[in-house]
């Protein structure tokens, strides 16, 4: 169905790519852990100077967060998939993909996976071992329920990441260039995203909006299961779920709008 | 000098043409651009809902150090932020271009191009530091203001300096964007007061004179200090800069094209 096996051969071809660059992941896990210390650092002078509880919530706690949120920036669909499609419309390349027995989505969505597997194994594994091997990052304990969870929130999250950028990228029919869209999308995933600091720490009006935004579905929602941080939503993971539909069928209609509509440029 | 002027106008003429060729997406992107800073600055302001300081620094201090560093920042990569294409320049060949032409490469490299995408965020810093200039009572003593347009000059000049720095580095590796890489991520270790690192950190944060670009000039102006420190943070970027010149002569003596 929709080519998944053939989608296979994009996977391979894109953790085959990410394997030639191989001088750049250690750098790459030296960056991470820069950005993982950095926020060491920021919350273990917050934790040492002030109470342990900021709005109910424990520091190491809200450390945990925001540590692996900045790992998770690593491994979240993003630029790679936008660029995947737009480039492919800029150039006009994208008429010999259609021509393809593979859905295009497949083989953007197997494109990604190759990345995801190549950046778990030699970049956030790695990190992950170095940042506690360095630095004396709180442990909490997170029973096996929760990381069940966390798996299956996270799995419904990258499909939703997957999904806003997969659209981003489209917009490049009209628009020509989206680095605009792009920055303002990164703009929002960090205000309502909680990918900076959790959205429970937010002033009640930020957090209303939040809450009814499908960014904190991508961020938010994944890293309170393994950082013991409340919810404040319901059922979380039946939101996303619910978030993953709409903008799974937004695209499916946006994108035969939009081929419909697309001059190929010469190519 | 004249020559060079003149050229400068044009290269900026051409880049505000070529900014209305997107013009849509300019205008979602300074907005998002204009957002993202505000975002960072958005979660200081959730963070000192709850902590009184940081690293010994108040609300205030660090908005200002904040407000100076992403303004630093922005002025570098509004008008300088095309050696980041150094790299890409000498592998495929077409930085044999600017050699070819009667004036300075380096002058060409730094200024040939302006990137537009910045300019909300030089807005933005702008309007921030110049609402902490007032909050702490800078604006309008001639001295100090003085004094914050030296520091600002060299804070850009300190900023250029370790991006020129990285980038040559493509006259003897090629490829630097990973190496770019950990520089971003160097920045955003120096929009938080340095003390709360640890004391080797410092150190370097110090030996890079990433220090210089923030920490020190805004703890100065805050404090009103008169001290050696004050000649030290006004040097730091020429200083810097030249270390960076002779980098860059150096990488130009050794520079063989790649002939593609």
């Amino acid at each position: 169905m929709f080519g998944i096996s053939r989608g296979f051969a994009y996977f391979l071809a894109s953790f085959k790519i990410s394997l030639r660059y191989k001088v750049n992941v250690w750098l790459q896990v030296l960056g991470a852990v820069i950005l993982v210390s950095i926020q060491y650092f920021l919350w273990k002078n917050i934790g040492n100077n002030n109470e342990s509880l900021l709005n109910g919530i424990e520091v190491n706690s809200i450390m945990l967060y925001v540590i692996f949120s900045r790992l998770l920036v690593f491994i979240i669909p993003g630029n790679g998939t936008t660029s995947f499609i737009s480039q492919k419309i800029l150039k006009g390349t994208i008429s010999v993909d259609l021509l393809r027995p593979v859905h295009i989505q497949v083989s953007a969505l197997c494109y990604e996976f190759g990345k995801l597997l190549f950046n778990s194994i030699f970049i956030l594994v790695p990190s992950i071992l170095l940042s506690i091997l360095f630095l004396d990052i709180p442990v909490i304990k997170v029973n096996i329920d929760q990381f069940l969870l966390f798996g299956l929130s996270f799995t419904l999250s990258y499909l939703i990441a997957f999904q806003m950028s997969f659209m981003i990228g489209v917009f490049s029919i009209w628009f020509g260039n989206v680095w605009g869209v792009r920055e303002f999308y990164e703009a929002l995933l960090m205000i309502f995203g909680g990918s900076l600091i959790p959205v429970s720490l937010y002033p009640t009006f930020f957090q209303m909006i939040a809450i009814y935004s499908p960014f904190q579905s991508i961020y938010f929602t994944p890293l309170t299961w393994i950082s013991n941080i409340d919810h404040f939503i319901d059922h979380p993971i039946l939101v996303q779920v619910c978030w993953l539909f709409i903008f799974s069928s937004l695209n499916h209609f946006l994108l035969r709008y939009a081929l419909r509509r697309a001059v190929i440029q010469g190519g | 000098m004249k020559r060079y002027m003149t050229l400068y106008y044009h290269y900026v003429k051409l880049a505000f043409k070529s900014l209305f060729v997107y013009r849509m997406d300019f205008l979602i992107g300074s907005f998002g651009f204009i957002l993202s800073t505000g975002a960072l600055f958005f979660s200081l302001f959730i963070l000192f809902n709850y902590v009184e300081e940081i690293g010994g620094w108040t609300y205030w201090e660090v908005v200002f150090l904040f407000a100076y560093t992403s303004l630093a920042r922005a002025i570098w990569d509004t008008f300088m932020f095309n050696m980041m294409s150094l790299s890409t320049k000498v592998i495929d060949g077409s930085f044999d271009l600017y050699l070819t032409r009667p004036i300075s490469a380096l002058f060409q490299l730094l200024f040939e191009k302006i990137d537009p995408d910045t300019i909300g965020e030089l807005l933005f810093s702008f309007f921030l530091t110049f609402v902490c200039l007032y909050k702490f009572e800078i604006l309008f003593d001639v001295k100090m203001s003085l004094l914050f347009c030296g520091f600002l000059f060299s804070s850009v000049l300190a900023f250029s300096a370790i991006h020129l720095v990285v980038n040559a580095l493509s006259f003897w590796i090629m490829e630097t964007r990973t190496v770019n890489f950990i520089i971003w991520r160097l920045d955003e270790l120096i929009q938080y007061p340095i003390s709360i690192y640890p004391k080797w950190l410092q150190k370097i944060l110090i030996l890079i004179p990433f220090a210089f670009c923030g920490y020190f000039p805004v703890s100065l102006l805050i404090n009103a200090e008169h001290s050696l420190y004050v000649y030290m943070t006004l040097i730091a970027g020429p200083v810097a800069f030249c270390v960076a010149l002779l980098v860059w002569n150096q990488g130009m003596r050794k520079y063989q094209s790649t002939g593609s």
